[in-house]
């Protein structure tokens, strides 16, 4: 029977079942739930993510609580504290979920279930999405992931600055695919400038869209042109972040900083036709009746105009720089014409083809 | 190079001798290492007998599955870039497994053959059983699992309500 079959045999099966069939199997007898404890779980993405809306939390446990779970009555216990808390939401693969209030039975009470529904969990990708790592700290979280192999994580973040220990740990993975985005406010630069080399740096766009958004916010939302440039100096692969571009010069800068890297390297702006104009008749190019699809070279120089698939691309060394005329017209405050520069080096069809989806 | 003329004698458990080409064994890490334990010249045929942990009647099954697997790649993929899944057993496979895991036979040929393809490391085999197995579990109660695998409930009512209490942790 089953039961006679030894304990690594039947981990091997349960590493084929999901949360909720571990859970059961955990319940049928001994043997199954000491093998359900040894077996390793492989999911796509694990995703850790402090509640959002607090609010509307609060109302789900309200229900939750009159639905009878004992362990949300408990975490529910001091309310007040809870409101300005909040939560901390697990999710192991599409099948597994945990949530944590920062009371320490309820971290240890998610700790031990999880210890007893897996031993080892393999992700492709890892996210921890806006975390108060104030209140989560860092040492907690990997804790709460217990033995996790993965290979890629993304961080989200909300303040303007990480802790030393965060910024360790992402230190600790740096050899894996690394993403960070930016919501609410960019951080502020020493923290941006002892971020490991990322993979992709970015905001979220829909949240701090562009100068004319109603919330935008000189100070919180976007960076100085200069820090872009020791941003892009750092070797991040690619770069995506609003920036108060002000002067040609330090496109061109950027530019040719990109051009003399070492390393695949992509940088993305938004600039207004203005700043563009200038740029372009710093590199011997003249925008002709108002449109960048229809570009002039004025003279042969070291950047070299040309139009590929109706795109713009002036190239410089190793370096392209594509322009593509935009309209946010979607967003509530009507619309905004601006310009989505790409800088590449060298050509990498995967990231250009996935940044500017 | 393993050429397909080579062939290698393998003793069962219960005393039956059965040759096979190395073209099926190659998918074993068990048997491919004895021979090269033998330390003998992949060209001396016939190469001397490897005996397996495995009886004669399940040995014939993984034989079975072997003969339709032979041109399956080495090595076996580890990992792959997906959530683990059990649904995805090749048609060839089910219908294999269909034949013999009936109802009246309760999966003692499914755990026979587990543990042979575990015995002779045979990974495709392994995991191909063992996803047959999840499968039967799959989405069912803890009493209709208990039914199913023929398992009897041997917590006490303490233990249970301690079960009951950590599984209350999770949101699922």
């Amino acid at each position: 029977s089953l039961a006679a079959l030894p304990l690594e045999l039947v981990s091997h099966v349960a590493s084929f079942l999901d949360g909720i069939d571990r859970l059961n199997v955990r319940a049928v007898c001994k043997h199954l739930r000491d093998a359900i404890a040894a077996s390793d779980f492989e999911v796509d993405t694990i995703i850790l993510n402090s509640a959002d809306d607090k609010k509307k939390e609060v109302g789900n446990l309200r229900n939750r609580l009159n639905s009878g779970l004992t362990y949300i009555r408990r975490a529910f216990s001091g309310s007040k504290q809870l409101k300005t808390q909040g939560y901390l939401l697990i999710h192991f693969g599409s099948s597994l979920h945990f949530r944590t209030s920062v009371f320490v039975e309820d971290v240890e009470g998610v700790i031990s279930t999880r210890q007893k529904l897996f031993h080892k969990i393999r992700a492709q990708h890892l996210r921890l999405e806006l975390i108060d790592f104030a209140t989560f700290p860092i040492k907690k979280i990997e804790e709460l992931l217990g033995a996790c192999e993965f290979d890629q994580i993304s961080m989200s973040t909300r303040s303007g600055t990480l802790e030393p220990s965060v910024l360790a740990f992402m230190h600790r993975y740096s050899h894996k695919r690394l993403t960070l985005e930016m919501h609410d406010r960019i951080l502020d630069m020493p923290t941006l400038l002892a971020l490991p080399q990322l993979h992709f740096l970015t905001v979220a766009w829909g949240q701090l869209e562009f100068p004319k958004s109603p919330n935008w916010n000189k100070e919180k939302h976007a960076l100085p042109e200069r820090d872009l440039l020791e941003l892009v100096k750092q070797r991040h692969a690619s770069i995506f972040l609003p920036v108060n571009m002000e002067n040609e010069r330090d496109l061109l800068e950027i530019l040719m900083v990109v051009s003399a890297s070492d390393i695949a390297q992509h940088v993305t702006l938004k600039v207004f036709l203005p700043l563009l104009r200038r740029f372009l008749s710093l590199v011997d190019c003249e925008i002709i009746n108002g449109e960048v699809d229809d570009i002039n070279q004025i003279r042969p120089s070291e950047f070299v105009f040309k139009s590929h698939q109706y795109m713009p691309l002036i190239t410089h060394g190793n370096a392209q720089m594509s322009i593509l005329k935009c309209s946010a017209s979607h967003l509530a405050y009507g619309s905004v014409r601006y310009y989505q520069i790409g800088i590449t080096n060298p050509i990498d069809h995967v990231l250009l083809s996935s940044y500017w989806c | 190079r393993i050429y397909p003329l080579m062939r290698v004698t393998l003793t069962t458990s219960d005393g039956a001798s059965v040759t096979v080409s190395r073209q099926l064994t190659k998918h074993s890490g068990f048997i491919e290492k004895a021979i090269t334990d033998m330390a003998v010249d992949d060209n001396a045929v016939p190469l001397s007998a490897v005996a397996v942990d495995v009886d004669d009647a399940t040995l014939k099954l993984v034989i079975e599955w072997l003969t339709e697997h032979r041109d399956d790649a080495l090595p076996y993929p580890e990992k792959t870039d997906e959530e683990r899944r059990a649904d995805d057993i090749p048609a060839w496979d089910q219908a294999f497994v269909q034949k013999w895991d009936t109802k009246e036979d309760q999966q003692q040929t499914l755990y026979a053959v587990i543990t042979a393809a575990d015995k002779l490391d045979i990974k495709g085999l392994l995991d191909m059983t063992c996803k047959t197995l999840a499968n039967k579990i799959n989405g069912k109660t803890v009493e209709e699992m208990r039914e199913i695998l023929q398992l009897e409930c041997d917590f006490t009512e303490e233990e249970l309500a301690e079960i009951r209490k950590e599984n209350a942790w999770c949101e699922n």
